[in-house]
Parts: structure tokens; sequence; C-alpha cells
């Protein structure tokens, strides 16, 4: 039939087939990654009787027979969750023992927090307002819950709860990024001195473990301190944190500046840029960009080292909740109380997680 | 008539990376507005030489002049001199991560201070030169070869150079984009800018250049203007290179 023809056919109305369409292609998705031959068949029906095997007691144990209020202890039931404790103790586990008259600086937080998020995620924001807001976000969350100027001063022995895991992890993350920054920078300084303690620093802090360093930060360093003198013992944590992780980001961060090609450095040069403008403008955005899988890594395991405070007697999120369960009343409950620890970091790391694919997606469209 | 002063001199300027010595008693004079063409074998020293004219290598004995300003230790004298001469790479070296028109601007604004919308006006005048301003959005890993130089000249324009430096600037394009970028280079040369220029396009050396230099081993062994250096070459070495080049 010649072409021009067709056109003078007749249209048949075809069937709405939204529905049809869908379900059409779920139905060729499935033949392809669920049943393209025996073996996966095999497999997939192995895994789906699995699930249906294991679900349904799940969830009933978890929700539907599970016990959410009641009077203490006799209300749960042997063979179900009892999520009474997580109830009752909930504000102990967000504020730790935080005066309660207080907690709105820690809600206050969490919501600054909260709202790096939008700013990280958005590609509209301009990169030195974010870059000032992970600059100045630790110095608020300190202020803030630490207190100072109008704002009462908080011994550290207030600090306590997922707020305490919160503070932990977010500064250290924030600060730990420009540390080690100048690390792998001095690790690859012409000047020998500078290269020899970085180099020295580096072996030295990835060689050691972390709790021995948070052992000496809350034990020893006040013998080596002048009488008197103290530092505050969160800051001293802190430092730990921060510094500890720092040295394992420089050397993320100099495998990536090492593998940039030498003219990178030279097209800058030779337009009369010095060092540093180099280095900040031109290296390490693209090192950054090349080691963001890398790094989303560090900060992940950063955020659960907080966790390890515990062991020098601050009690964060998993501390809180073990310590909870210590009481007579609750003893036995523990997996209840690991439920909610592994869910919250879950939900944390999860989006620290997200945000590295975020970043990802953007690098990927301004190549090629 | 007298000579214009030079505007870039080296007296016997030496360079050894450790045990080799790279380049021997160079001097050498450019007067302003002259083009020379740099060439000679592989591993002569045609790079080192112009490198050494804004310090990315650091020569070891004699003396570099730019533009008045002698090359030293001194910062302020080295900033002067990077201003005062731009350069062409070989690979581009644009930066991937800004886009052509960031590339652009990122001189002006971040080493002489301009404003955003200063420095994207020279930067959009230049890459019209160039014929590029509509790719101005684009990100250097977008474009061809031969746009992704063309973009590096114009990079290197916009700080208003008074000598420009190539080291090869189409050894690493396919053979159908030399000529855009060539001819982007002989319209700067008709500009009157002061030219260094390694290359192994003999048509363009013979089309542009006032002088070409021959380089042997670290050492200039012929400097002529293009037809004496074309037809009859001083040296046997010259000669043979000539050979070498000219039957491709
Ligand atoms: N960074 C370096 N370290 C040690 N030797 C070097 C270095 N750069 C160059 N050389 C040596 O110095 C000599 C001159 O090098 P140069 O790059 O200047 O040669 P060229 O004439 O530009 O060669 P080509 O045409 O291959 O680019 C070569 O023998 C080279 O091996
Ligand atoms: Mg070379």
């Amino acid at each position: 039939m010649p072409v021009h023809e067709i056109s003078n056919l007749p249209v048949t109305p075809r069937a709405p087939a939204a529905t049809d369409r869908s379900f059409a292609s779920l139905a060729q998705w499935m033949r392809r990654n669920l049943f393209q031959d025996i073996t996966s068949t095999l497999i997939t029906v192995f895994v789906g009787l699995i699930l249906l095997w294991q679900i349904p007691p799940a969830l009933d144990w978890l929700v539907f027979s599970a016990v959410f209020s009641g009077e203490g202890r006799q209300a749960c039931t042997a063979d179900a969750a009892c999520w009474i404790p997580i109830f009752e103790y909930f504000n102990v586990f967000v504020y730790g023992p935080y005066p309660a008259e207080q907690e709105w600086r820690v809600n206050v937080a969490f919501l600054l927090g909260l709202l790096a998020f939008p700013l990280l995620f958005s590609r509209r924001m301009p990169r030195s307002l974010v870059l000032a807001y992970a600059a100045l976000l630790p110095v608020a969350l300190w202020l803030l819950l630490k207190g100072g100027g109008f704002l009462e001063v908080m011994p550290s022995t207030v600090f306590g709860g997922l707020m305490l895991t919160f503070f932990l992890g977010t500064i250290a993350m924030c600060l730990s990024l420009p540390v080690s920054v100048l690390l792998a920078l001095g690790r690859q300084s012409k000047l020998p001195i500078i290269r020899w303690i970085c180099v020295i620093y580096i072996e030295f802090v990835r060689a050691v473990p972390l709790l021995t360093f948070l052992f000496m930060a809350s034990l020893m360093l006040q013998i080596f301190l002048p009488g008197g003198m103290e530092i505050d013992r969160l800051l001293r944590i802190l430092a730990v944190m921060i510094f500890v992780s720092a040295a394992y980001k420089a050397e993320i961060l100099r495998g990536a500046i090492q593998a940039l090609p030498k003219g990178q450095f030279e097209a800058s040069y030779a337009m009369g840029c010095g060092y540093w403008k180099t280095i900040f403008f031109i290296i390490m955005p693209q090192a950054l960009r090349n080691s963001v899988p890398a790094l989303i890594n560090n900060f992940i395991g950063l955020f659960k080292e907080t966790t390890l405070v515990m062991i020098v007697g601050l009690l964060e999120l998993v501390g809180t909740i073990r310590a909870v369960f210590q009481y007579l009343e609750w003893i036995g409950l523990d997996v209840e109380g690991l439920i909610v620890v592994s869910f919250t970091f879950f939900v944390i790391c999860f989006s620290i997680a997200q945000y590295g694919a975020h970043l990802e997606r953007g690098i990927e469209a301004s190549r090629h | 008539m007298t000579n214009p002063a030079p505007i870039i001199s080296m007296t016997a300027v030496n360079k050894w990376y450790g045990e080799y010595h790279a380049l021997r008693d160079i001097s050498l004079e450019v007067a302003p507005g002259e083009k020379l063409v740099i060439c000679g074998p592989s591993g002569s020293g045609k790079s080192t030489l112009i490198r050494c004219i804004n310090n990315l290598e650091q020569h070891n004995d004699g003396d570099i002049n730019v533009d008045g300003v002698l090359l030293s230790e001194d910062l302020k004298d080295l900033e002067a001199i990077r201003l005062t001469v731009g350069m062409v790479f070989q690979q581009f070296n644009l930066f991937p991560h800004m886009t052509v028109l960031d590339n652009c601007t990122f001189g002006l604004r971040r080493v002489l201070g301009q404003s955003r919308a200063k420095a994207e006006k020279k930067a959009l005048d230049l890459l019209d030169r160039v014929q590029i301003a509509n790719q101005a959005q684009k990100f250097p890993g977008q474009l061809s070869g031969g746009q992704q130089q063309r973009v590096a000249i114009a990079r290197a324009l916009t700080m208003d150079p008074k000598v420009m430096l190539f080291d090869e600037p189409t050894s690493a394009l396919d053979p159908e984009m030399i000529s855009e970028v060539l001819e982007v280079m002989k319209e700067l040369a008709n500009d009157g800018m002061t030219m260094l220029c390694v290359t192994h396009e003999m048509g363009f050396a013979r089309e542009v250049a006032d002088q070409i230099i021959f380089m042997e081993e670290g050492s200039v062994i012929e400097r002529n203007d293009p037809i004496s250096f074309f037809e009859n070459p001083r040296t046997d070495r010259a000669k043979k290179f000539l050979n070498q080049i000219l039957q491709h």
C-alpha cells in the first residue's frame, strides 16, 4: 500500500489500556528478572517461600501481637515484642539527662541538622552557602547545646541519648573533612618538615585503635596537663573523633589528588593563580568529587563509631538504651531496644548514603 | 632603525633533571610581536624550554627576563610573568568540573578579582572570537578535541597576555580538527600577538613564523627565517629532521 493511502485509513479506536499495559510490563519485568531460566525460577521460588514463611511471624512479633501500652512489665507478653519501655523512656532516649526545661535547645539543634538536608540536596543552592552552613553548623551546635553567651552553660554530664550521638556525629563529620584536606596537602608538601609531620601523624593514628585514643582522652590527658587546667571532656572526645577520622579521609583525598593530571595544576599556575587558590578552586573540587563513594563510606563509619564513646562512660543512644534495660523491671527486653537503635541508625546512615548517590548523579551529569 | 627591547630574553639558561642536562646554555631573544616556531626531535628539550619561561619548570642557571621582569624566587615577579604569558597545552588541560564559560572566567575572577558579570562579558567575547560561544554552558568533556583546544586558547587570552606559549597544541587532535585550531592561531598571529610555538605543523611554521628555532639535545642549534630553514637548512641535523617530518 502506498504511503499516502495510510493516512486515509479509518482509525481504529484503541482500548484505553493503561492498567493492562502496566500489568503487561510488570509481567514482562518478572519474566526477565525473576523467571528467566530454570535456575533463576528455582531461586525465586525458594526465596519467596522463605519470605512467606518468615515475614508473617516476624510482623506478628513486631506489630500485631506486640504490646504498645500498659502498666509495667506485667503488661508484656512472653512471645511478642513489648514496646512499653521504649515509649516510657522515649524522652531519655532522645534527650538523655538534658534538663527538661532546656530541651528546646536540643530540638533547635535537631532542626538545624535536618535543615542541612534540603540545603545539601538542592542543586540551585550556591556552593558557598552550603560550605558556610557546614562550617557554621558545628559552632552553632556547640553554642546551642553546650551553652555560652546568653544560654546557660551545660556540663558534659547532661549529654546523652540520640542527642549525644547526633552532636558527636555531626560535629565530627563537619570538622574532620577540612582537617583531612590539610593533612592530605601536608603529606604532599614540598617542605620536608611539614611532610614528615603529616606522614608520621597519619601512620600513627591509623595504626592505633580508636578505643585507645578515647581512653587516653578521657583518662590520661588530665595527668599531663598542668594542674588546675581542664579541657572539657566532650571536647576531648570530639577532638579524638575528628582527628582520627581525618587521618583516614586524608588518605582517601591524597589518592584522589594524585590521580588528577598534573596539567590541572599547571593550567591554573600558568594563569597566575597561586597554590591555595588552585587547591581551593581546581584541585579540591575534583578530588572531592572523585572520592565521593569512599568519603561517604567514611562518614557512615564515623557516625556509627560514635557508639564507642559509651566505653568511656558517655551514654549516647546505644548506651542509654542498654542502660534502661538494666533496670530490673525491663531486664531481658534488649532486643526491642536494639531494634529501635538499628532503625534509628539505619535512617540516618541511609540518608547519608542517599546524599552520596545524589552527589554522584550530579557529577555524572557533568561528564561527557 | 633600532630594534625594540626584547619581550623575552634568556641568557645562558641551563636546566638539569637530576643528572640529565635538559637545556644547555640557551640564549634567546624574542621581540614584541615576533612569532617563533620551535621544532626538533622528541626529547630535545622544546617543552622544557618554553615551560621554563613561565616557571612551570625551574631553570637551574642563567637569567630569564620577561617584559622587563627577571624571573626569580620572588612570588610577585613570578605572578607578573605568568600574567604576561599565556599558555596552551597539548592535552588542553581545561578544568573538567567547570563549564566552558567558567573555565574562561576563572582567571579573571579568581586571579584578577573581577566581578562575574564583567568576566563573563569578556569571556563570551573571546569565545565568540574562537567561534565557540554557543557552547559556553557545556562542560569540556562534552566537546570535541578541537573545540576544547579553542576554548583553552580563549581561556589563556582572557588574561590579556602579551606572549602566548603553545606546546604542541595540535598533537593530541584528530587530523580533521587540526586546521580549526591552526586557523585560530593564525588569526592570533595576524593580530600581532607574540607567539612561541612548539609544533610539528611545518605548513603553519612556513606561513606564520618569523623565525624558526631548531633544537637538539637541549641546545638551540639553528635559528633561521622559515624560507631559508625549509629551503636550505644550515645544519645537517635539521636537514635530516626536515626530511623525516616532510615525508608524511
Ligand atoms: N620531569 C622530568 N624528569 C626527568 N626528565 C625529564 C622530565 N621532563 C622531561 N625530561 C627529559 O628531558 C628531556 C627533554 O624533554 P622535553 O619534554 O622538553 O622534550 P620535547 O622536546 O618537548 O619532546 P617531545 O617532542 O617528545 O615533547 C627528555 O629527554 C625528557 O626525558
Ligand atoms: Mg614536548
